[in-house]
């Protein structure tokens, strides 16, 4: 595979940096990385030492007629020949389609003439057995097989999304090779996600990612087979979605007016998503976190202090209908806007001390006879929201918090899980017989020193004590990056390649658990990304790519 | 030209309208709002030591605004006078032309007065590094004992200059500053072995030190993991010790290098870590390797004491043949510089004592330990510096062990008993190092590789400590050492080890966390309120964007128009951005 072999690492001692870590002789200098290994791991994958070479001019996909009319299909052959062909300037190609290929980087290392004697990939042939879908969804059959054992190969898959997936691996098994330029070996795929739900989140309030930003990490994702973007896109500190029904809320609820989403921005975000087999699941979340809501549109609580109103706002405010008037005309707007089935409304943290303070709501509470238990007051706006958001046609996504306050929700509700201890949340939350989410030990932004990664690798959706019926309600998890001390300066580069780790331990197969085993391919997929352009920062220690990043 | 002297706590009387302050940055912080006083759009950073300004301002005229100086043909200044338009006038921001009538309101021009009318090559440790700068409505002045103190000014200078939200370039109509570094080294470890760092990094890093007035890089620049330095007399170092033909620095590049650095008044101290450290430097060279053994079988690792291979084994005369050659070449490249460092740290001498011809050696010389050894090793090699004319810098563990260094030693303490529970605190070798007569350097709790996530240091105030826990490290804390010693105590380093840091990261991990260091080692101790500290540190890193370094936010909120990602982004822009 990689021919000229490396002088490997002679002696074994450690790579330190000043008596910050132990002395230990085992470590290698630095990491080394598999050649030509996907991530995440297929569910079987068999390989063997015959290479192919691969050559820009010498390959093609085929396609059947079920495909033929499939125009998800027809981008995804586009953007992956370029991907697969041209690595560096596919990024450069995806955000702006005019621009031009890097020739110097790009140039093929082989020319067909130096090809003459080596056997080549001529093709691979996508079948599709069902006509395409336009949008994934939660139930969404994402299997393939791929089939490397002749001038041809053979990509088969239920649906186009599974199709998607296949391409992405297809991808992982070229590699840049001494000899060949690009090989690929003699490999045979059996694949399918463990979880259906394999998401990211990304939180756009705490500060502003523009959408070029977050596009390249939809790409990250799609290249770590991750199918759900979690759209934290308001929160308190601001709100940058440009409603059409409310254009006062981003008009003074965003930072400024050019950090926005308009409707443009969001569709050709979802169009991007859609292209790679990503939902988008948008989180509007409510009664709390909604500071930046209330700016101009009277819907927050007025908090009192010393019997009058001190001008600062607490939660929605649940007394007065009005509230949920607007929140009636924002959801069936956002209902339009957001195509997936799910909506994520929140429902977390909400702070009580407002509603206490407040005369009307303390009436309202007397009136709804609800006493002092002010849980029972969230649980009614709950309550109303999920209804209205249901009448829409909707499904939804919540925080934990709402099935922890006892409101009656939609049975196909999905409930995401943060708190710990995440074993027992899971089975409390599995048992009352709800389609569970984990987050809990995903949540990137808490950064740390040194491979943090394992700890994320180690977490498993089903390390709980429940049925079996109980491990299949979960559907999966979520890597979370808040955005507190984030922005678009460092988002990519934190969350890369560690959400990849979540990645594969959504989509390989449980047994798939040895950091130590992953590490090689993880360093693999780390110098891949930045090959296409993608910052994904080390996480193994010491390293380097063939290919640095420069900006 | 007169100028009053005041020593005591600085005053920050910018007061803007809110109006203005609003334009650049606005704070949202709706759950938990931070204590602390919110800055000015154009307060600098590092804290000057004396600096007062009135609340009034004046415009700039892009097309009508002159600055220059009393030095002509003298390439540090013509060049940074050049390099800086673009920070006056960011290319991306289209900037309003204020009305020419009103002339009181305009900043016509600055002139920089060096006094001492001479064009220095290249920074000194001790050189003056003051200046003060003056604006009297249509007129400023810098005034610098030497260039580098002119450097410093204009620095200031541009972090003076803010843009109002209707897009004119302003800055207070009056300002009166003195200002001076405490400490004469500022420096910045980048460690380009673990990982490799493209030289345009870099050279962003080099732009981002100026911006803090940082003003040394500590370049380690090879270490086990990788040789990535050139070597005109020993090409093999990078054929066999880098990672690969494309992660090197050829003279070229480390020229251009050294060139950028001084340009911005960087000193540029290459580290060449012996004898320890050097497994790449043995891929080249596996004879300047200890056979380590095993009983009586060579070449053995034993878990936890040694490795196969390992430390230079300093009873061979090649090695120091070696050692010769190679740091005259790299006095050579380096050439304005007159300290190398030389490493000298984490010795561990299992190795060398399990090796028979080290122990008859050891015998011969009446040598009865691994330190002695070292000392040996050590002295033969700072000797041999100065018989090259250099002066050496070093970690302290060669000191630690006793060795008599030449007295023009500069020793970096990195060792604490936060690090290594029987090391005593910095601050005790600190004192001793300088007692003893050296020049010390400290590092020890300045290891910005190791992060954490942001903590709040109490329910009610969302400090970000993760930018902060450096900010009120005193360096002169619990120090012993008299007058003289508190004169050798010349400053600190901060440092980004690079095993989880490379061009992806190193930029955004490193600033504006450095800063806070940057303000400590510039500013007067009573500088040390980091509630009122981290608005001001949030401006300049919102002014570090808008100068295309993406450095990571670290309050909620937004910097203007000019973040990463977005169409006015400086950060791919060509002037700030050295990819050719």
């Amino acid at each position: 595979m990689r021919s000229s072999a490396l002088l490997l690492v002679l002696l074994a001692v450690v790579s330190h940096s000043h008596g910050k870590r132990p002395r230990d002789p085992l470590n290698s200098f630095y990491v080394q990385a598999t050649v030509g290994q996907p991530w995440p791991q297929p569910q079987a994958i068999h390989t063997t030492p015959q290479q192919y070479g691969v050559h820009p001019a010498a390959f093609h996909f085929l396609v059947n007629q079920t495909s033929q009319t499939c125009d998800l299909l027809t981008s995804a052959l586009d953007r992956y020949y370029k991907l697969i062909f041209y690595p560096y300037s596919y990024l450069n190609y995806i955000l702006d389609p005019e621009s031009v290929i890097d020739e110097i980087k790009d140039k093929p290392k082989k020319t067909l003439f130096d090809l003459r004697d080596t056997p080549l990939l001529k093709r691979l042939n996508v079948y599709i057995q069902e006509p395409c879908e336009q949008y994934p969804t939660l139930e969404s059959d994402e299997s393939y097989t791929i089939v490397v054992t002749s001038d041809s190969a053979v990509l088969e898959a239920v649906s186009i999304w599974g199709a998607i997936r296949g391409l992405e691996t297809f991808s992982h098994l070229i590699y840049p090779d001494d000899n060949l330029g690009l090989a690929i070996n003699q490999t045979t795929i059996i694949d399918f996600p463990r979880f259906q739900h394999r998401g990211l989140l990304l939180d756009t309030s705490r500060h502003f990612i523009s959408i070029k930003t977050l596009k390249i990490n939809l790409e990250a994702m799609s290249n770590s087979k991750m199918n759900v973007f979690h759209f934290h896109i308001v929160d308190d500190q601001s709100f940058p979605y440009e409603s059409r029904s409310f254009p006062d809320l981003s008009g003074a609820g965003a930072y400024n007016q050019d950090h926005v989403y308009s409707q443009e921005d969001i569709a050709s975000l979802i169009e991007f998503a859609r292209q790679r087999g990503i939902r988008v699941v948008v989180e509007f979340d409510s009664p709390g976190h909604t500071q930046s809501w209330g700016r101009v549109i009277d819907i927050l609580t007025h908090c009192y202090s010393g019997g009058k109103p001190n001008n600062e706002f607490g939660p929605m405010d649940p007394s007065r209908n009005s509230t949920f008037n607007f929140l009636k005309k924002m959801f069936s707007e956002v209902a339009t806007v957001f195509p997936d089935h799910y909506v994520h409304l929140g429902g977390d943290e909400v702070d009580f001390d407002c509603w206490r303070s407040n005369p009307d709501v303390q009436a309202f509470m007397k009136q709804m006879g609800f006493g002092n238990d002010y849980s029972l007051l969230e649980q009614y706006y709950m309550q109303k929201v999920v209804d209205i958001v249901g009448s829409t046609g909707k499904g939804y996504a919540v925080w934990q918090e709402i099935i922890d306050n006892n409101v009656t929700v939609k049975a196909d509700t999905v409930v995401e899980v943060w708190k710990d201890p995440y074993p027992d949340e899971l089975a409390r939350v599995t048992k009352l017989g709800y389609r569970t989410l984990l987050s809990t030990c995903w949540y990137l932004n808490y950064i740390s020193y040194g491979k943090d990664w394992v700890n994320y690798y180690k977490c498993d959706p089903h390390n709980f004590a429940g049925t079996d019926a109980q491990k299949k309600l979960v559907v999966g998890g979520e890597a979370c990056m808040w955005g507190e001390f984030i922005d678009a300066t460092n988002v990519i580069t934190t969350t890369w390649p560690r959400a990849a780790t979540v990645a594969e331990r959504l989509w390989s197969a449980a047994n798939v658990t040895d950091p130590n085993a992953a590490t090689p391919r993880l360093e693999e997929h780390r110098c891949r990304y930045l090959r296409r352009g993608i910052p994904a920062a080390p996480v193994n220690g010491p390293s380097y790519c063939d290919f640095e990043f420069n900006r | 030209m007169s100028y009053r002297l005041h020593i005591f706590q600085c005053l920050l009387t910018f007061i803007i309208s809110i109006h203005h302050v609003y334009s650049l940055i606005d704070y949202i912080e709706a759950k938990y709002p931070l204590k602390g006083k919110p800055s000015a759009p154009n307060a600098p950073w590092p804290q000057p030591q004396y600096l007062n300004a009135s609340s009034d301002y004046v415009y700039i005229d892009p097309n009508f605004f002159v600055i220059h100086s009393n030095l002509k043909d003298c390439d540090v200044i013509d060049n940074a006078l050049q390099r800086y338009k673009s920070i006056f006038f960011p290319p991306k921001i289209s900037i309003q032309n204020p009305d020419r009538l009103d002339e009181s309101r305009i900043l016509l021009s600055v002139f920089i007065l060096i006094q001492s009318k001479q064009c220095h090559t290249y920074p000194q440790l001790r050189d003056d590094q003051s200046y003060n700068l003056t604006i009297e409505s249509s007129y400023g002045i810098i005034y610098a004992e030497n260039v580098w103190g002119a450097l410093n000014g204009i620095e200031t200078f541009s972090q003076l200059l803010f843009i109002t939200g209707d897009n004119y370039l302003a800055t207070n109509a009056s300002v009166y500053i003195q200002d001076w570094p405490r400490f004469p080294y500022r420096g910045i470890l980048l460690d380009t072995a673990r990982h490799f760092l493209p030289v345009p990094i870099i050279k962003q890093h080099l732009d981002a030190m100026a911006s803090n007035k940082f003003n040394v890089l500590h370049w380690h620049i090879t270490d086990d993991q990788s040789w990535p330095f050139v070597s005109e007399t020993f090409p093999q170092l990078t054929e066999k010790g880098a990672f690969s033909s494309a992660h090197v620095y050829t003279a070229e590049n480390v020229q251009d290098i050294i060139e950028h650095a001084r340009l911005r008044g960087i000193r540029t101290i290459p580290e060449f870590d012996t004898p320890g450290h050097v497994a790449a430097l043995g891929r080249a060279f596996p004879e300047f390797l200890t056979d380590c053994y095993n009983g009586s079988i060579p070449c053995q690792a034993i878990y936890g004491v040694h490795a196969e291979r390992e430390i230079l084994d300093p009873t061979k005369a090649e090695v120091y043949n070696f050692m010769n050659e190679f740091l005259k070449e790299v006095k050579g490249v380096f050439k304005y510089e007159p300290y190398i460092h030389l490493g000298m740290d984490e010795v561990y001498p299992a190795c060398w004592l399990s090796n028979p011809s080290i122990e008859n050696f050891l015998n011969e010389n009446n040598m009865s330990n691994g330190t002695d050894l070292m000392s040996y090793y050590s002295s033969r090699i700072l000797k041999l510096m100065q018989s090259i004319g250099g002066k050496s810098m070093v970690w302290q563990d060669v000191w630690d062990d006793g060795v008599k260094l030449p007295s023009d030693t500069v020793i970096e303490i990195w060792k604490d008993t936060s690090l290594l529970s029987d090391s005593p605190s910095w601050s005790y070798y600190l004192s001793k190092a300088t007692s003893e007569g050296y020049d010390a350097v400290l590092a020890a709790p300045f290891y910005l590789n190791m992060i954490e996530y942001g903590k709040y240091n109490t329910p009610e105030s969302v400090m970000n400590l993760e930018f902060f826990k450096w900010y009120n490290i005193d360096l002169f804390a619990n120090f012993t050492g008299d007058d003289e010693a508190r004169q050798r105590l010349i400053g600190g380093e901060a440092a980004l080890w690079a095993e989880f840091v490379d061009g992806t990261n190193s930029l955004s991990r490193l600033w504006p966390r450095a800063s806070a260091i940057a303000e400590r080692l510039w500013s007067s101790i009573d500088v040390n309120n980091p509630e009122d500290a981290q608005f001001r540190l949030d401006v300049h890193r919102c002014r570090m964007l808008r100068r295309g370094i993406p450095a990571a936010p670290l309050l909620n909120g937004y910097c203007g128009l000019y973040e990463v990602g977005m169409k006015q982004s400086m950060v791919n822009e060509p002037i700030f951005n050295y990819i050719h």
